[in-house]
């Protein structure tokens, strides 16, 4: 039973997922590419400088590519859900109801870490072979605040499509807003979000509730 | 779970809220208020303020001498006249409309005197606190064609000296070597607290770093002929240094200052034996408090800015007793006062006094209480009849937090519609 | 456990109103027992797809209880679950998938599951096994949905207006597979239809809702045999007065039309006793649309 969950989660995201991990790895090599040609032009020091004193991280353009992964995937995945009530079949499946949405968020949420750890394990062994071991730290924590938006935005986006009605909809989708907000406050600062990492993964994990909910209050019949 | 979603949305909305309100209300109603220019005359031995909030237009400020001891506003004069009692500020239009003086104070100077002698100290808390690399780049302090390049190599302490090329990303161990025997040498204890240079090529020369190890002993190192240069700076027992600076300024009296633990200020001095001079009447701690020093020939002014209050210190340059002291609170503005009737604490992400992103809850205020509580009666009449635990948890809630709870209450009841 | 003679579904006064305003029904109760056909039938907005919803646990009553196999609906266990197929109005399933990649899905959820009457059905629908559902047509949709159920192979099938959207040889097809699978193997099954000329080749029993209320509930041979549709030809201008047992009178011009299920006997009487000139008093043969047509009126 559980493979069937997976695989149905798949077939509803491989489409997506392919295209986000293809778009993820143009990204790490665009990254790579620019990184190679600012090393021609202004020497491999310079690029040092760059880091350790103007707080250059050279992974701008990453930015909001795991935001925009990460509600895409959770749009793909559950708006087939959605659309004409599918729901009713999921919900009426003979297994625990909680833990097969433990299974279809967890199947989103390996997706994306999938396609995050690509992206990103490409771009750091990369810079791992021209830059201080301390500064490819100092860019993963400066681009680990994005990749955790990108799972924030996930699970927003499966909570609203999950959810009923417009207006919980709304009400999720602006609190989801200002939540993505602040994980973009000051994106290009290197390791700005020290502080919050803890803070945030905890986080992710409280708003995991929002799907459960929204299928709960689906149960009750709050449905436009 | 739907109850424990809802509980956990209704603060998640709160959170927010605390958040977006005070920051949509300070977008529409903040005001600027511009602080005052105050800066030391040589020529009337008092502060020269230019006030831009209470002259009649933003290009006539009100510009006003202050009482060295009573600080109160003496006579009152129009730019030009304020031009000429700052020369070594404006020296750049009273040269030009030939009105510098030959000399001050009986000391004859000329442009390049001013230019060659003064300089400009900021220090702003954003600058310290951050998250900072610990990889010093290493610049030759005596390059070959007295021109200076970027750095080839870093050192990191992680409990050890390592030099690492940056060229090849490899730990460079002739220069490792050398430089582990001159901090062995020189009884230096891993790791370092603080590490500061000017890592610059566009500088007249190179003071290398100063370094605070893990016992607080403060060392200067610098880099020459790719051999390590390392000096122990002798420091009063009383001084325990927090924070360093190092400058490099044409005048080449200082080797840097230091803020220590009680948050005094020193100098170190550019001769043989590092001496140190306290900066008198200087309360400074620069992870809270902005500092800017104008230096000149004839005085050092040191405005150091704490939350609402500035203040403006002349020292004597010689020996950096004070000259005179001037002290100015920025006015709570009234968009600020009523923000405080509304809000009953404010979260931020920010500050600009870092550059980190974390939450922080500020700006307690009792006078919102009062809307608190109406607010919390309101809710207490649309809850009753409900479950008691629950009326209770959201009219408290309301009570503390004020709109920020209030809205998502009101918004929530109809969610279930 | 279930024995033998407790119902398979369970309905105690069951209230359910449009949020908190129009009652749909009032403390709706009925059984359906084993082995029965059981056909809920009603105009628009009567309800039918409601219950439905209240049943499968996607709508939580105002009041009353349901049970199915003797558990709760909202704490039904998932090896329940199992024991009860689902169609959904509109024939709706996960259109994303294949017909391969459906049956592949499904399968591991259900212990009987029999992938040869899923097969069997698909190959008279000549389409590719590589074909997506999306693709498909309303009526080739209802037989993967139909499959589905069979494949399952369970005790209790729950259908919400399969007729929706499906041409008539569509429809027939569903009956035929349907009824042929029930009978045989002593399913229970609880329906609801739009088109109620479709149920009589069906249900074994009928429950008709009206706005708030159940108007009848029995087998539907005995609806047929029992409610009588009379008609007569008057030469009165006169209202036909009312009668408990006289149920939605009508006329169009001098012809009147009326139903009872009192019989021949109390229709004359009733015409005697108001003095209601008549003549060619029939009562005419009628099929379940009469009756429901006359149980719950044309408008």
């Amino acid at each position: 039973m559980y493979s069937s969950i997976i695989f149905k989660e798949w077939l509803k995201t491989r489409r997506v997922f392919f295209i986000a991990l293809a778009v993820a790895l143009l990204v790490a090599v665009y990254v790579i590419l620019s990184t190679n040609s600012l090393i021609k032009e202004h020497g491999i020091i310079s690029l040092w400088m760059s880091m350790l004193l103007k707080d250059v991280s050279l992974v701008d353009t990453v930015t909001y590519i795991p935001l925009a992964i990460g509600l895409a995937l959770g749009i793909a995945q559950m708006v087939p859900e959605v659309t004409q009530k599918r729901l009713k079949l999921t919900l009426h499946l003979p297994f625990p109801q909680s833990r097969l949405v433990v299974m279809m968020l967890a199947t989103g949420m390996i997706e994306l870490l999938v396609i995050y750890m690509i992206q990103m394990g490409v771009i750091l062994i990369y810079d791992a072979t021209i830059f201080h071991a301390e500064l490819v730290g100092r860019v993963f924590l400066t681009m680990l605040p994005w990749y955790l938006a990108g799972f924030i935005g996930y699970l927003f986006v499966t909570s609203v499509c999950l959810e009923g009605t417009w207006y919980m909809r709304i009400l999720l989708s602006l609190v989801g807003l200002a939540v993505l907000l602040v994980m973009f406050l000051q994106p290009n600062t290197m390791a700005a979000y020290n502080y919050m990492i803890v803070t945030v993964i905890i986080f992710i994990c409280l708003i995991t509730i929002f799907s459960f909910g929204s299928i709960a209050r689906f149960k009750e019949g709050h449905q436009d | 779970m739907k109850k424990t979603h809802y509980i956990l949305f209704f603060l998640l909305s709160t959170a927010v809220l605390s958040w977006v309100l005070p920051w949509l209300y300070s977008l529409c109603f903040s005001e600027r208020d511009r602080e005052p220019f105050v800066s030391y005359s040589p020529i009337d031995d008092c502060f020269i303020v230019t006030d831009f909030n209470t002259g009649s237009k933003l290009d006539e400020p009100d510009i006003f001498e202050v009482d060295p001891v009573t600080q109160a506003p003496g006579r009152h004069y129009t730019m030009d006249q304020r031009d000429s009692l700052l020369p070594e500020i404006f020296v750049g239009q009273l040269s030009a409309k030939g009105m510098l003086p030959d000399s001050i104070k009986g000391v004859e100077i000329t442009m390049r005197d001013i230019r060659m002698n003064s300089w400009i100290f900021t220090s702003s808390p954003k600058d310290l606190n951050r998250s900072v690399p610990t990889i010093y780049p290493l610049m030759e302090s005596m390059p070959a064609r007295f021109k200076f390049e970027d750095p080839e190599v870093v050192l990191t302490m992680p409990g050890h000296v390592v030099i690492t090329d940056i060229e090849s990303n490899t730990v460079d161990e002739t220069k490792t070597r050398r430089f582990s025997k001159m901090f062995a040498d020189k009884g230096f204890s891993f790791p370092a607290k603080e590490a500061v240079a000017n890592i610059s090529t566009r500088k007249g020369y190179d003071n290398g770093y100063l370094i605070i190890d893990n016992d607080s002993k403060l060392y200067h190192l610098k880099m020459q002929a790719n051999r390590p240069s390392m000096a122990h700076i002798q420091l009063d027992d009383t001084i325990v240094p927090r924070h360093v600076f190092v400058l490099e300024n044409a005048d080449r009296e200082l080797y840097g200052l230091i803020s220590d633990e009680a948050h005094d200020f020193y100098t170190i001095n550019h001769d043989e034996t590092y001496s140190i001079s306290k900066l008198s009447g200087i309360k400074f701690d620069p992870e809270k408090d902005r500092m800017t020093i104008i230096k000149n020939l004839f005085s050092w002014c040191v405005k150091i800015k704490s939350g609402n209050e500035s203040t403006w210190i002349a020292l004597d340059p010689d020996d950096y007793s004070v000259l005179a002291v001037y002290n100015f609170t920025t006015p709570t503005s009234m968009s600020r006062v009523i923000e405080k009737w509304i809000f009953p604490f404010t979260t931020s992400f920010t500050n600009v006094d870092d550059k980190y992103v974390y939450p922080r809850i500020k700006n307690w205020s009792w006078n919102a209480f009062l809307l608190n509580a109406i607010l919390a009666v309101i809710v207490l009449f649309v809850a009753r009849g409900k479950n008691i635990r629950c009326c209770i948890g959201k009219t408290v809630m309301t009570l503390v937090c004020g709109l920020f709870a209030f809205i998502p209450l009101i918004l929530m009841k109809y969610i279930n519609k | 456990m279930l024995n033998e003679q407790e119902p398979v579904i369970s309905v105690k006064n069951l209230t359910q109103r449009y949020g908190k305003g129009r009652i749909i029904y009032s403390d709706l109760s009925f059984d359906v027992p084993k082995g029965r056909i059981l056909g809920l039938l009603g105009k628009n907005g009567t309800g039918k797809t409601t219950t439905i919803n209240i049943l499968m646990g996607y709508l939580r009553p105002q009041s009353g209880e349901c049970r199915i196999f003797g558990e709760s609906i909202t704490e039904l266990r998932p090896e329940t679950r199992a024991r009860i197929a689902l169609l959904i109005e509109g024939h709706v399933q996960y259109a994303f998938m294949t017909i391969e990649q459906i049956e592949k899905f499904y399968s591991k959820f259900y212990p009987r599951w029999n992938r040869d009457a899923y097969y069997e059905l698909m190959r008279k629908l000549k389409v590719s096994p590589n074909q997506r559902i999306s693709t498909m047509s309303c009526g080739q949709r209802s037989q993967v949905a139909l499959g589905l159920i069979l494949a399952q192979n369970a005790d209790l099938l729950v259908l919400d207006d399969f007729s929706l959207g499906l041409d008539p040889g569509y429809r027939r097809l569903f009956i035929d597979y349907l009824r042929e699978f029930a009978k045989a193997e002593d399913k229970t099954v609880f329906m609801t239809s739009h088109i109620i000329q479709d149920l009589e080749r069906l249900i074994d029993d009928c429950i008709i809702l009206d706005y708030g209320k159940i108007l009848t509930q029995m087998p539907v041979d005995k609806l047929l045999a029992d409610f009588g549709r009379y008609t007569f030809h008057t030469d009165s201008n006169a209202v036909l007065p009312e009668d408990q047992k006289i149920i939605n009178p009508g006329k169009i011009g001098n012809e009147v039309e009326l139903y009872s299920f009192d019989g021949d006997d109390y229709v004359k009487r009733y015409l005697e006793t108001n003095n209601i000139p008549n003549s060619d008093l029939q009562r005419t043969p009628i099929s379940l649309e009469d009756a429901f047509i006359g149980l719950t009126g044309k408008y």
